[in-house]
């Protein structure tokens, strides 16, 4: 299952020899991660649709195991599963985390870490059927996107606990933005693991504006202008939460009819758009197939290693903050492990070595001292720069002001999401 | 060297044709007349079929010219060749019925439907397969198949038909039976034949004249029993029949004979006509020439005007018709004998193994061939090494 | 086994049974399983039940009528294309490869060596607009600044048939390389010239082989997803990348899997189509 995220890997490091690489830009979210790797992540899919169908007729829609016990408290097992995304943790060129041997030295858990997330959807397709039957999902501490969050915590598919005294460096540390968020109120499913920007980017060698707005990408009388050089997101949510953004309405608060505003604004845009992308839209910008698209924070980041000129903007209108959460899903046989990895990688020393090897933005604000202070240690100057410019970058660590400007996806009930998921396919699909 | 003798209907002037260093054809010109039925005979490899691929148009000639009626057809391809082709393995369309396969060339023509009709049913009936039209030729058998092969060349009327070993892959009962079949059609419709064949006794039977051929290039011409009562080469009288050659020297010249002597003296008259200065010969003598006779103590010559040669019975093998005698002479040459079982029956009561015996022929049925004409081993290994350029 | 040996006639059959078996698990299963899945209501969340929902096929068929059409226009372009470029190249390698028949065929079959998706987005690289060709070209003012070639309908028809090319080759070359040679001989000599002998005897045997080769290519052509991903833009979506994107991204099993039902039929009407034009036109001849 593995295969096609290294081949893809491979390609980039042939194009950026010698790079530290972004890791999550590879397999970030469900859209073309899942496309790319094409026959590698339908398998699992299709093998979720068959499965899914006796389950769901035998269980139906009733949530499962009516327990609302709060976990925690207790003593770890010794054991941890953990599932993650693939090249989303430190890994040294033997692929062994030094944040995970850390954790097991300071704690005696093994771990038995599991890049098993590809993107959402399909996972979410894997381990539906488990959760629905009240069973085990086999995994004690997963790594979800926010909506996910919210559907699951929906189906009372995640395990509550009291962050308070379960993850208290996550209370001592963690950036205010992260704390009780619209997806999980008072953090009770959920502490943050990395998160990212949705926004837009712009390579000036194409574009004679500065970009400052939304406007600029959607508005006909401008991007007539830039016909056929303009992307935008084959993610249902990270464009038409974005639209929203341009339409002044704040996602959470949309309705179906702000939905069908933004599908009617998208498919306006549509002839001048070149192409829907997932991770590919970084190529797009490298190679000038692109001149103004939207983009993902940790791409533009690595992106700038090689081409300093590319931008990223927070449009005047705002930005989407997506945070990938720690969750542990129910009937996990391990929660106390769960919590205690939760809590350990809210040190900031723990926080600032996941980011220098991930880039994306980091919860925990006091990492930015750590990583400068390990730029002043490094034993070589690409080293010291390298991680002098994680540091100082907005894209890992964004400014109060600029956090203040982004906004969640919206939590979609089913009803909600199936519309919305029509309503886009007609922009992306005709 | 323009045009042909009227009654020429194919003329090869000089022909060489080369694949890469192996010559298959070696400076060939030959004359074949109307209405003939002309072989092309010799060992594989030998530039035989090649030689009718450059008539037909499918190789063209590495040098040389080739003439079909009065016209120079050198350089032109198959289909505008007014010569066509019975091949090997009859090369029927697969796809095409009996009709449309014989019609085929007609159709290129534009002959009317009309008369396509008539005369493919013609044809169909020539071959005596009047009622197979709607066939497909994998229905056939082999024979049949090889009738409308036949059928397919001739409804076009060529000027020349060309037969690449078409009988080759039939059984033997068959090869006769068409062997007849194909002397009867020629015989009808009166076209050239142009017959490729390794096999002797078919082109002995069928053709008015043989070209042997060897190496690439003509080793004798001539009608079947020239070339088999006078061979002019060692080659063709080892490939045409059986044949005793004996080492010798010429001694005397006369004008209808000649007297060579043999190592041990003896003497043996041969006709003088075809032979050129050269004095060291081998005089031959086909088996069925040889007369076996007892040599009693008063030995008296049987025929004063007989040639006589003296030796031991070696083997004797009875095969019905004759007695087959293997005989040693004085200097070690083995002849072959073919005895006509006239007066005798079963075991010949008078020729043991070992017996001394007289060997007595007629000086005309004697032919002499220069001595130093190559050693035929050798030319043999050559050819089968050479079999796949043909 | 004296069992066996007293019911002979039934050990052909055995040798059914592995092949049978196999179809059985990852052909019959799985396509009554689309079926039933087809015919489900519901969402990833609470679960799919069988309702029996046969409207979805016209309703599935009228929503995506655009992209049906298109893949099937798309499918038809490529297997002429196909037809038109592998023929020539299957040709001269059966009838004019002479000893370097093998080294063809194996230069034929390289590109399968890498994976189909990494050859498709090479192409990306290759064909961008300020890449390695067309940003050359456009420096030298050959082309237009704004020219391009991806995104367009014609980089995904050039992709699927470059990608499906040799499934072209390899059965044209095998039906090629069985005409003896001495039958367009015989065609010559009866008067044929180069165009009649291949149009009446070479083409006509090669038909098999035209026909298993149109279908390799019309098939996997219809159905393809990844190069109008890659390659293509809103303009050239394809029936796959609406199933895909139902199946994996909106999780939406019932509809993808009618769609897919939808596409099978499709595909299937149209070689019982083609095999009766086919069947007809070698009656004709």
């Amino acid at each position: 299952m593995h295969d096609e995220s290294s081949i893809e890997r491979a390609i980039a490091r042939a194009l950026r020899p010698g790079r530290r690489l972004s890791r999550r830009r590879f397999l970030r979210d469900s859209g073309r991660g899942a496309i790319v790797a094409g026959s590698a992540l339908s398998l699992p899919a299709i093998l979720a649709a068959c499965g899914i169908g006796p389950a769901g007729s035998t269980a139906g829609s009733a949530a499962p195991s009516a327990s609302n016990k709060v976990v925690g408290g207790g003593e770890p097992a010794g054991t941890l599963n953990f599932a993650n995304w693939p090249l989303y943790i430190d890994q040294d060129d033997n692929g062994k985390s030094e944040t995970l041997r850390m954790f097991t030295e300071a704690t005696g858990i093994e771990v038995n870490y599991d890049e098993k997330i590809e993107d959402n959807q399909s996972f979410f397709g894997i381990i539906q059927p488990a959760l629905a039957a009240g069973e085990d999902t086999g995994y004690d501490l997963m790594v979800i996107t926010d909506w996910l969050v919210g559907n699951m915590l929906r189906l009372g598919f995640l395990e509550e606990f009291d962050v308070a005294t379960s993850v208290p460096n996550f209370v001592a540390n963690a950036a205010p933005k992260y704390h009780d968020p619209v997806y999980d109120p008072d953090n009770r499913h959920s502490v943050p693991w990395q998160s990212g920007l949705t926004a837009m980017a712009y390579n000036p060698a194409l574009v004679s504006e500065e970009i400052t707005s939304l406007k600029q990408l959607f508005d006909p009388a401008f991007i007539e202008k830039y016909s056929g050089k303009i992307g935008m997101f084959t993610e249902m949510r990270d464009t038409m939460n974005l639209t929203l953004l341009y339409l002044g309405v704040d996602p959470a608060k949309a309705t179906v009819a702000d939905a069908e505003r933004a599908r009617d604004v998208l498919m306006a845009q549509a002839p001048y758009v070149r192409g829907y992308y997932g991770n590919d839209f970084a190529q797009g910008l490298a190679d000038g197939s692109l001149a103004i698209t939207m983009a993902w924070s940790g791409d533009i980041f690595q992106l700038q290693f090689d081409n300093p000129d590319l931008k990223l903007v927070v449009p005047e209108e705002g930005a989407i903050l997506w945070v990938d959460n720690m969750t542990i899903p129910k009937g996990a046989q391990h929660p106390n492990d769960a919590l205690a990895m939760m809590d350990f990688v809210y040190q900031p020393e723990i926080a600032a070595q996941i980011t220098e090897y991930v880039n994306y933005i980091c919860p925990v604000p006091a990492a930015q001292e750590v990583i400068r202070q390990h730029a002043e240690e490094a034993d070589n100057q690409d080293d010291a720069d390298y991680l002098n410019a994680v540091a100082d970058s907005e894209l890992v660590f964004p400014s109060e002001d600029m956090l203040s400007r982004t906004y969640s996806y919206k939590v979609l009930d089913e009803d909600e999401e199936r519309q919305w998921n029509e309503l886009f396919g007609e922009v992306v699909q005709g | 060297m323009v045009g042909s003798a009227p009654n020429t209907d194919v003329r090869l002037d000089r022909v060489t044709k080369r694949f890469g260093d192996f010559t298959a054809v070696d400076d060939l010109s030959l004359e074949i007349r109307q209405g003939e039925f002309f072989s092309l005979l010799g060992p594989s490899g030998c530039g035989k079929t090649t030689t009718l691929r450059m008539i037909g148009g499918f190789e063209q000639v590495t040098a040389g010219s080739v003439f079909i009626g009065e016209r120079e057809v050198t350089g032109l391809p198959a289909f505008r060749r007014d010569a066509n082709t019975v091949f090997q393995s009859y090369a029927l369309f697969p796809h095409l019925d009996v009709f449309e396969n014989v019609a085929f060339g007609l159709r290129r023509r534009k002959v009317s439907t009309d008369d396509i009709r008539q005369q493919v049913e013609g044809m169909l009936k020539l071959v005596e397969l009047p009622d197979y039209g709607r066939r497909k030729p994998s229905q056939l058998s082999g024979g049949q198949q090889q009738r409308i092969a036949l059928a397919r060349a001739l409804v076009n009327h060529p000027r020349v038909l060309l037969l690449d070993e078409p009988l080759g892959a039939l059984d033997l009962k068959l090869r006769k039976q068409m062997q007849v079949e194909l002397k009867r059609i020629q015989g009808e419709i009166g076209i050239t034949f142009i017959f490729v064949t390794h096999d002797q006794d078919e082109a002995m039977t069928m053709s008015d004249r043989i070209a042997v051929m060897r190496n690439g290039r003509i080793e004798q011409l001539g009608t079947p029993e020239q070339l088999y009562e006078t061979p002019r080469t060692e080659f063709v009288a080892g490939f045409l029949g059986v044949s005793n050659l004996l080492d010798a020297e010429v001694a005397v010249r006369g004008e209808r004979f000649i007297e060579a002597h043999l190592s041990d003296g003896t003497r043996l008259r041969a006709p003088a006509d075809g032979l050129d200065g050269t004095r060291l010969v081998r005089i031959g003598v086909r088996p069925e020439k040889l007369r076996v006779l007892p040599v009693t103590d008063a030995a008296e010559p049987h025929d004063s005007d007989s040639n006589l040669l003296e030796g031991t019975v070696l083997d004797a093998s009875y095969i019905g018709v004759s007695t087959q005698y293997l005989v040693e002479t004085a200097d070690g040459t083995r002849l072959t004998v073919y005895a006509q079982n006239l007066e005798t029956s079963g075991a010949n009561e008078g020729l043991a193994d070992g017996q001394r015996v007289r060997l007595a022929w007629k000086p005309q049925h004697t032919f002499v061939i220069a001595r130093n004409t190559g050693d035929e081993g050798d030319d043999q290994a050559k050819e089968d090494e050479t079999k796949d350029h043909a | 086994m004296g069992w066996l040996r007293r019911h002979r006639s039934i050990i052909p059959y055995l040798f059914l049974l592995p092949g049978g078996l196999w179809l059985i698990v990852f052909f019959v299963l799985p396509l009554l399983t689309t079926l039933s899945v087809s015919l489900q209501e519901g969402s990833l969340g609470s679960g799919y039940r069988l309702t029996f929902n046969f409207a979805i096929f016209p309703e599935s068929i009228m929503r995506w009528n655009e992209q049906f059409v298109r893949s099937l226009q798309y499918g038809l372009i490529v297997t002429i294309l196909t037809m038109l470029i592998g023929y020539p190249m299957a040709y001269t390698i059966a009838f004019r490869g002479g000893r370097y028949k093998s080294a063809l065929l194996l230069l034929v079959i390289m590109p399968f060596f890498t994976s189909f998706i990494i050859r498709t987005i090479s192409w990306k690289f290759i064909l961008a607009d300020e890449g390695f060709v067309l940003g050359t070209l456009k420096d030298w003012g050959v082309l237009d600044p704004s020219f391009r070639l991806l995104a367009t309908p014609m980089a995904v028809i050039s992709g699927i048939t470059y990608n499906f090319l040799p499934f072209v080759v390899l059965p044209l070359y095998v039906a090629l390389e069985r005409i003896d040679p001495k039958l367009i001989e015989a065609a010559n000599d009866l008067y044929a010239t180069r165009r009649q002998a291949f149009l009446k005897v070479t083409l006509p045997l090669s038909m098999p082989g035209v026909f298993a080769a149109s279908l390799l290519s019309f098939i996997p052509a219809v159905g393809d997803y990844l190069n109008a991903e890659l390659l293509g833009s809103r303009q050239t979506t394809m029936i796959g990348n609406v199933i895909q994107r139902l199946f994996l991204v909106n999780n939406d099993y019932p509809q993808a899997s009618a769609l897919s039902l939808v596409l099978m039929v499709g595909i299937l009407v149209s070689i019982f189509i083609y095999m009766r034009v086919l069947r007809g036109q070698e009656l004709g001849t």
